[in-house]
């Protein structure tokens, strides 16, 4: 829970790095890493939200739909010619609002919270999609917000320099703040952490709402880096990378355990892999086939540890 | 199990040594687990169309006796006979082929399965194209199930039916065998007055038809009402036989608690007396479930004893209590005011704090560390402006860690590699640190051993004497009687009897708890 994963996960970042460095030398140029992160910044900021709610064991599948409707609003918005601040809080309340559908389903209706969020991944897709009747919405977009994506401070790209600070924040909260504590607590043991008169609703509400909130700050980037809104393409399978940047990270889908620091390394990887791609030139559909098989690489070698204490606990069982 | 190699000659001598009639004989059966020793040497006979009662307390080893006989656990040592015969009873399959049908309190049936489904599984009939034979068995099932008193259709869903209708389901089942044993576990404890006599009728329909019954229950009437013979159990060993007609219920309860007061009666310091304040007053606590009408006060440093076995609504009422389960109607005051609180967060606000039962599932976190549950209810006074005062933290659980003397070797360590007795003083480190003044613990002492269980019982008392008020629920008597001041006896959601210190008298709360003669009106009352 506190530690730094030094372990696996580090590891297989590192073997990454240098094998993308051997097989294309463009890899380290400055505009490459540049690029790189910020694809990986846009996957980190949405799977750091992700590994909360997975850590109180939940899951969230509507984190790309709420980039995508971000996105649309703002664009909408700016072109419908409301002011800045306007634009970006209308934005991020709808996210918020999202926040509160997915925590209250769970928390209240008791839904499995994968259901929860397929039924809110589906919906609020179709809301940006009817709002802006199904067309993308170009937006002349002024410097504030486009230094949200292009920008960059010191030569380090803005998306980079928000996603640190959304790391830093996020492990501040989570090993410094009770409601971290809790969401942990829920997360191991719902029943203890009721029975101890933790309001556990409360907890799940929180998590949900900043995982959505943490999309929504994707859907601006992602917005601003496009010049429009696109309630369609915006964030497609999203949500399947940063899950999967979570469980590169070596947090457990049970809930209980993991931390932010895994979720940066996941979506670095994320982010490398298809960066490689890209440069290899490699053929779309390919690139889906060897992401999937070195995914399936780093969990086993993430999970290599538990899994083989695991095996030898079953069999220990079994003998005796 | 011993080898199955008997000569004819032992088979005469055994056949001579049975009293006539016995068809079936278990003869020094034991079965130990990693530190207990659940049977031992164990004997049994039963006969032909006979009513057998097994009784004995929580962990006496009738469960034990109960699956040795299903197949479902092949025993340490001893043997098994059948008609004279030595007979191995390896599987559930080997029991059902001897005629042995078991029948466990959680039934075993598949609710999205019709009634004919159920009845069949497992013995499906096929016509001689091996297809499964529908009407065949529609027939069959007919049969017997109106023989049971089912009158209803054979292709609704078993999870529709009540319980007390599954129940014949599951004796059908057992009637598509030829069955010569029907062995059942605690059969009436979900059924209601009318039911227990429905299905009594059916036990004996079943007795005069030749089959044996051997019959697991915690009443005390029902024994006296329908059993031919009791056999006692007490902590593995045989303890007592004897024909129901020549029983008594107090010679019954002697011989299930035997002489085994582990604990030396104490005198402890005692500050509660009839003048001490009140601070809980429960009034006709019911909820639609289970309770009716519990009414009873705690008052200020005194330790009361709910004494009641499963089912018999103690855990209800700590539950209702702390704000779990809403009542159906009654009121709880604290300290004079109403105390009906929404949840647990509420009732920890307001002073009162529950052990749960299941310490690993609702007590504790057990992969976090000792720091994180001892603080798990009090976590917002370690709450500073920016962060977790984590030092003011430590120190408070080290604190209260030593005051009642928890062996840890960090305050970091997963509470989960601490002894069960040392996880017990975890969830009291905490309420003590969530600053209640009420505890209720259920069951504290459950799996933990007897040097453990003193302990706890020396700082529930110490608790007391500062000043708490504790509520202990336990099914085991004796515990109660050693650390109580006053017991409040429980059977089927009611109360059944009450005593204070000078008053303990472990027989009586042991024929109050089973609902014994005395109070067989109140009984018949709450069956309805």
């Amino acid at each position: 829970m506190r530690s730094l994963p030094i372990n696996a996960n580090i590891v297989i970042l590192a073997v990454l790095l240098a094998c993308a460095g051997l097989a294309s030398p463009y890899f380290w140029s400055v505009e490459n890493i540049i690029n790189l992160v910020r694809v990986a910044s846009l996957i980190g900021i949405v799977a750091v939200g992700v590994n909360v709610v997975i850590i109180l064991g939940g899951i969230d599948l509507s984190v790309g739909s709420v980039v995508a409707l971000t996105g649309t609003l703002a664009a909408s918005l700016w072109t419908l010619g409301v002011p800045l601040p306007v634009v970006l809080a209308v934005a991020l309340l709808a996210a918020a609002v999202v926040g509160v559908v997915n925590g209250g389903l769970v928390a209240f209706l008791n839904f499995q919270p994968f259901v929860a969020t397929l039924v809110t991944m589906t919906l609020f897709r179709g809301v940006g999609l009817v709002y802006s009747a199904g067309q993308p919405i170009y937006a002349n977009y002024p410097p504030a917000i486009n230094f949200l994506a292009r920008g960059n401070v010191l030569g380090i790209p803005t998306p980079a320099l928000l996603f640190i600070a959304i790391v830093l924040l996020t492990w501040y909260v989570m090993r410094f703040r009770a409601i971290g504590r809790m969401i942990y607590i829920v997360g191991s043991n719902e029943s203890a952490a009721y029975f101890g008169g933790v309001s556990v609703w409360r907890v799940k509400m929180f998590a949900y709402i900043y995982c959505a909130l943490l999309a929504g700050l994707a859907g601006l980037i992602l917005t601003a880096r496009m010049g429009s809104g696109e309630p369609g393409q915006a964030g497609i399978l999203l949500e399947l990378d940063a899950i999967a940047a979570v469980v590169i990270g070596g947090t457990a889908l049970q809930g209980g355990k993991g931390s932010v620091w895994g979720a940066l390394v996941g979506a670095l990887v994320i982010g490398i892999l298809s960066n490689l791609f890209n440069l290899l030139g490699v053929a779309p559909e390919w690139q889906n086939v060897s992401k999937g098989a070195v995914i399936l690489i780093a969990v086993i070698i993430a999970g290599a540890g538990p899994m083989m204490s695991a095996l030898t606990a079953r069999r220990s069982t079994n003998g005796g | 199990m011993a080898k199955s190699a008997g000569s004819q000659d032992t088979h005469a001598t055994d056949a001579r040594r049975e009293r006539p009639g016995a068809f079936l004989t278990m003869a020094e059966i034991s079965k130990s687990y990693p530190g207990v020793q659940a049977l031992s040497r164990v004997a049994l006979e039963v006969r032909p169309g006979e009513i057998l009662s097994l009784v004995g307390e929580n962990g006496a080893g009738k469960s034990t006796m109960m699956k040795v006989l299903a197949g479902a656990i092949t025993p340490d040592g001893g043997e098994i006979r059948l008609d004279g015969r030595v007979i191995e009873l390896s599987d559930t399959a080997a029991a059902h082929a001897h005629g042995i049908s078991t029948i466990y309190q959680e039934l075993m049936l598949i609710p999205h399965l019709s009634v004919l489904e159920n009845i069949f599984l497992g013995m499906l009939l096929r016509n001689r194209w091996a297809a499964l034979d529908w009407k065949a068995m529609r027939s069959k099932a007919a049969v017997i199930m109106a023989e049971l008193g089912y009158h209803g259709s054979l292709d609704v869903h078993v999870g529709k039916l009540s319980v007390a209708k599954q129940q014949l389901v599951e004796i059908g089942k057992a009637m598509t065998r030829p069955c010569r044993l029907l062995i059942m576990d605690e059969p009436t404890a979900p059924l209601n007055r009318q039911e227990v006599e429905h299905f009594f009728e059916i036990v004996r329909k079943l007795q005069k038809a030749g089959t044996a019954i051997i019959f697991i229950t915690h009443h005390l009437n029902e024994i006296f009402e329908v059993c031919d013979r009791v056999v006692v159990l007490r902590d593995g060993h045989l303890v007592g036989e004897s024909e129901v007609a020549d029983l008594t219920e107090a010679r019954l309860v002697e011989m299930m608690l035997g002489k085994k007061l582990s604990l030396e009666k104490r005198d402890w310091d005692t500050k509660a007396s009839a003048d001490s304040g009140v601070v809980l007053q429960v009034d006709g606590l019911t909820t639609s479930a289970l309770l009716k009408n519990v009414s009873f006060q705690l008052r200020r440093g005194e330790v009361l004893g709910l004494a009641g076995l499963m089912g018999s609504g103690r855990t209800e009422i700590l539950r209702a209590i702390f704000g779990v389960d809403k009542p159906f109607s009654g009121a709880i005051r604290s300290q004079g005011r109403l105390a009906m609180f929404s949840g647990p967060s509420k009732a920890l606000a307001g002073g009162i704090g529950l052990g749960p039962e299941d310490r690993k599932a609702d007590g504790l976190v057990l992969s976090m560390p000792v720091r994180h549950n001892v603080t798990l209810s009090s976590l917002r006074r370690y709450s500073g402006l920016f962060a977790l005062r984590r030092r003011a933290e430590t120190a408070a659980v080290m604190d209260v860690c030593k005051r009642l003397q928890v062996k840890y070797s960090s305050t970091e360590v997963p509470v989960g590699k601490l002894s069960g007795g040392n996880q017990q003083k975890v969830i009291l480190a905490r309420l003590l640190d969530a600053k209640v003044d009420i505890f209720l613990l259920d069951e504290p002492t459950r799996g933990i051993d007897i040097g453990a269980k003193e302990a706890i019982f020396e700082l529930i008392r110490e608790l007391a004497a500062k000043g708490a008020s504790v509520v202990i629920v336990s099914s085991v008597i004796e515990e109660l009687i050693y650390v109580c001041d006053r017991i409040v006896c429980l059977n089927l959601g009611r109360v059944t009897g009450e005593q204070t210190r000078e008053e303990f008298d472990v027989s009586s709360i042991m024929i109050n708890v089973m609902g014994g003669q005395r109070d067989a009106h109140h009984q018949a009352e709450a069956r309805i």
